[in-house]
Formats: structure tokens, sequence, C-alpha cells
């Protein structure tokens, strides 16, 4: 055993400290920053003895063999249940041994860690309505969504038509439609930006009634810089003043959008048209060429091997006087279904409709071409 | 625009109005959680002899996190939150669980309990700190991980609610109490 008397003071100007007082510094050093004469003492009294620096080469083997004490991998069941209660909104957690259960329950039914059930449509499971929206310049996708309006809740479902006008850097569009309680319900998200940063400035819903109409709201909402990725939740209501009241949630939101113009520029060098130039019209180099009633996909071959940037829109309808332009860099499979125009980059915008649509109706050669369609009218139909 | 309608735009666009966008609780709070569960975990099982209470342990301050990030009260130093948060919930369960044990008699002894299977702790020294640990009171294995994952003695008195001169003693004693145990000195 060691000595434990007390400090001891000699005739010189080092403090003789006991082996408890010398013990204890050694101790404390660790946590807690040590007097100068303090150390001076410790010092001292370690010099003479062995059983102390001992005990302090102990503390310091304890405390790094505490640092580097390791129990493996957290079980992947409470990274689950951390994500249920983070997922489910205000007031629904339940005790842990709920939220453990369901998270369980899903661990087991989906084989793993992921918990979210993927694609549009509501989902009763823990983890919300997941959607998943894509276009070219358009991604979102959320944890959870919903919209109230007209006293009822639509989740998009069964499915959803996504589809954006791509627009340009200061204007982009995400629109969604689906039916929904034996009504047509709409979703548009406007996308501006300038330079730097890219935002929603204006959000519209429909109402949800047998004759919808918009609900809108604007504001400056999910901003970010270019090209990077928004994350948050957009929680919005739409005032009765404005067409609602109507509420739109996405939580666990994660927008990217980005400008795309859908643009194919041919292998050489390339035309450029003009904001009046109408090849296909009468009098145009392409007039009687033919190439709006090949397929979509050699009429592309053709146009490219002419010089022509092309962008295609795929039309597709939704109701009287109603539909969408999908924009693709390349042919879409369907039918071209009236005068391409030019864009607004030079290049020549053709129109396609999907088979079986209304509108898929394929142009005829021109009558006052050779061999053309004594029916047809000279002039293309025009958009 | 490619998109036609046959509906207008009904009612005068009101900027903002009624619009609320908020940080979004699911990634926060599991970008917390990948950021710093291991390690937390590591700290709550050192602290808490028994498996389940630990994991039980750690999930609750997680659930904690959720609910202060829900309420918009993200953390500044998010790690440091989630050991106090750990810390007190370690010691206070272990305090419950002493004043009950005392009630209706001790069920399970704890330090008769094995430690963590051999597959986890291979190293024998560190499966005898671990054993060792076990049998220190809940506020002392606190104080010790804490001290363990990096905090200072002033930051683990904060985090334990004590005064730095009591937590100097804790943490003294803490030690001493360790390695006496790891020394044999005193019988278990």
């Amino acid at each position: 055993m060691i000595d434990d008397a007390a400090t001891i003071t000699d005739a010189g100007a080092i403090p003789r400290i006991a082996h408890d007082t010398a013990r204890e510094i050694i101790a404390n050093a660790l946590d807690f920053p040590v007097e100068p004469g303090e150390q001076t003492a410790l010092d001292a009294h370690l010099g003479d003895c062995p059983a102390c620096r001992s005990f302090a080469a102990a503390m310091r083997r304890d405390a790094a063999t505490l640092r580097d004490l390791d129990f493996g991998p957290v079980p992947v069941a409470v990274r689950a249940k951390v994500a249920v209660a983070a997922e489910r909104g205000p007031g629904t957690f339940g005790r842990w041994v709920t939220v453990a259960a369901t998270a369980a329950v899903l661990l087991v039914a989906l084989g793993g860690a992921a918990f979210v059930v993927g694609g549009g449509g509501y989902s009763s499971g823990i983890g919300g309505n997941h959607v998943d929206w894509q276009t070219k310049p358009v991604q979102l996708s959320a944890d959870d969504f919903w919209i109230d309006t007209n006293g009822q809740r639509f989740y998009g479902t069964p499915t959803v038509s996504v589809h954006s006008d791509p627009g340009d850097a200061s204007y982009r569009t995400l629109e969604l439609t689906w039916q929904e309680h034996g009504t047509e319900m709409r979703l548009n998200l406007y996308f501006t930006g300038d330079g730097s940063t890219t935002w929603i400035n204006e959000l519209r819903v429909y109402d949800g009634t047998g004759a919808p109409k918009w609900a809108t709201v604007t504001g400056r909402y999910a901003a970010v810089p270019l090209n990077a990725t928004w994350t948050g939740n957009i929680d919005v209501d739409f005032p009765a003043g404005n067409g609602g009241p109507a509420h739109l949630q996405l939580a666990g939101a994660t927008i990217r959008s980005i400008p795309f113009d859908a643009v194919t520029e041919p292998a050489g060098s390339a035309t450029n048209l003009g904001e009046h130039d109408r090849p296909f019209a009468v009098g145009g180099p392409l007039h009687c060429s033919g190439i709006l009633q090949m397929t979509p996909q050699n009429a592309e071959r053709a146009l490219l091997k002419l010089g022509y940037k092309l962008s295609w829109r795929l039309d597709t309808t939704t109701g009287p006087n109603t539909g969408f332009a999908e924009p693709m860099a390349h042919a879409p499979d369907g039918v071209m279904i009236q005068e391409p125009l030019p864009g607004t980059h030079g290049e020549l915008i053709v129109f396609v409709a999907p088979k079986g649509d209304p509108r898929a109706i394929a142009v005829p050669l021109p009558a006052d071409c050779p061999n053309g369609d004594p029916a047809a009218s000279p002039a293309m139909p025009k958009r | 625009m490619a998109m036609t309608e046959a509906e207008g735009v009904v009612g005068v666009s009101m900027v903002g109005t009624g619009a609320r966008i908020s940080p979004s609780v699911a990634p926060t709070v599991l970008a917390i959680y990948d950021a710093h569960h291991r390690e937390l975990a590591a700290f709550i099982r050192g602290s808490e002899r028994d498996a389940r209470i630990a994991e039980d342990v750690l999930s609750e301050t997680f659930l904690r996190l959720t609910e202060a990030v829900r309420r918009g009260r993200i953390p500044e130093q998010p790690r440091a939150w989630l050991y106090r948060v750990a810390a007190n919930l370690v010691v206070d369960g272990g305090r419950h669980r002493t004043v009950v044990g005392r009630v209706i008699g001790r069920l399970v002894d704890h330090r008769t309990e094995p430690p963590p299977d051999d597959e986890v702790l291979r190293d024998e020294t560190r499966r005898e700190v671990w054993t060792a640990l076990s049998a220190l009171p809940v506020d002392a294995r606190t104080a010790l991980m804490l001290a363990a994952h990096g905090f200072t003695g002033r930051e683990i008195a904060a985090a334990l609610g004590r005064s730095e001169l009591a937590t100097r003693t804790l943490m003294f004693r803490a030690r001493s109490r360790l390695r006496e145990q790891l020394d044999g000195e005193v019988k278990r």
C-alpha cells in the first residue's frame, strides 16, 4: 500500500503532495485543466513515485480503452423507428413499442432498410403517400403528398399524368393530372429563376369540384441554387379569395428543376430558323417533301440530314381543348399531326400524338404537291 | 406555352398568402442520425448495462430530436445535444430502476449479466473494461463514457446537471474505481 500522508512542504519551492492528491490530479487531468502549481507538484511527485507513475499510465490506458469500446453496428430497426417517427405528423407519435412494431412489420414486408413505398398513389402504410414525379426539366419526389379541397383529400391516385413545359431558364412547369373521387384533379408548379437561383413562383391546384377551377398561390418557394436539389416541406394554403380554400402538402420533398431545351443538333452545320420561317408551308422547302407522312423516326433522320435542329412534342389530349405537350429531344412513337413550327432556339418543333389519341390523325400530303391528296389543303394545318 | 387550357385562373394571386415552408423533419433527423448514431450507441451501450434498454434509450433520444426538429428547434450542436439527452435518459432510467429494484427486489442482477457477445468484444482487455465499467454506478459509467467520447469535464458537468466540483469528484472516483475493478482489488 502507498503512503497516504498529507501534503508536505519541504525547504524547497516545490510543494510535496501525498499519493492520494497526486492520483486525484492525475485522474482529473484527463477531464479538466490542471493548474500550473498542481502540475509542478505532480511532476515532482511522479519523479519520485513509481506507483503513481504506474497509476497515471493505467489511467491513460483505461481512458484509451474506453474510447475504443465498440459494440458493433446499430440494428437497422432503430433507424427504421427513427424514420417512422420522423415521417409521422405532429400528434401521431405512438409509444416506441408501437412505432417499433410498425417499423418491424415494414422491415419484414420490405425485406430490409427501405420502408417508403415508391411510385405514385396512396399507400396507407407508415411513411405517407410517397410520390415520385419525373420529367426532363423537373424531378419532384415527396414522402407524403395530399391536397385537401372541396371537403375531400386527394392523394394523386391511382395514376398521375406527369408533364412539363421545358420553357427556358426563367420558366418551366411541372403539370400533374389525375382522376380521383370522380373528378379531375390537377396540380401545377411553375418554376422561375435568375442566373444563379431557381424557385417555384406559383402553385395551382384544381378545387376538386365537378366543374373544376384553379386555386392559385404565388410567392417564392423551394429556392435553390441552379442545378442543386431542394429538400423540405411544402405546406401551402390556397385562400378562398384565390379559388380555394385548398391545402397542399408535400412533406419530405426533394425538388430539382433544370432548364431542358430538348433540342437535337444535326451532325453538320445547322439551319437556324427564324421566327417566321415555315419550311412546310406552301412555298417552303419541305412543303412537298413527304417527310410528315413518314414515321416520326424516319422524319427525324431526314430532317437532321437536311441540317435542321429538332425538338419534339408529344401532344396528349386530356379533354376537350385540353392537353399537354411533352418535350422530347428525339422522335417519340405516334403520328405527326400538324405543321412543325420554329422554336426559340432556331429549331424545328415537330408535333406528334400518341397512337389512340383523338388527335392522332396523319397529316396528308398537300393537294398541290405531286401525288398529293386531292382532299388535303395546300396549306398545312396550323397549330 | 405547350399546355393548353380551357379553364382560366380564378382569383387574383396573393404573394405568400397562407404558404408555409418549413425544414423537412425526416431528412434533417435522419441526417443527424446517420452522422452520430454509431458513436452515440456506443456511448449509451457503455453507460447502460442492459442492451435492450440501451437500444430504447438510443431510440428515445432520436425521438426527442424528432420532436425538437418538428417544433423548429433544431439543436445548434446536434452531437452535444444528443449526448446530453442520452446521458440524462441513462442516468434517470438507472435511478428509476434502482428505486424499483429496492422495492420489488432484484429480479435480475445486471452485474452478473454477460457482457456483449464475443463477436462484438473480441478483445479481452476491452471485455474486462466493459465488465469493470458495468460494476460502477450509472452516473459514474455515464460520466466516464462521456469523457471517452471527447467531452471535457466542464461539458460533462453541464450534461449531467452537476457542478464542476461535484463532477471532479465523480470523475476521480469513477476512474479510480474502474481501475480498482480492473486490478481486482475489489471483489465483485
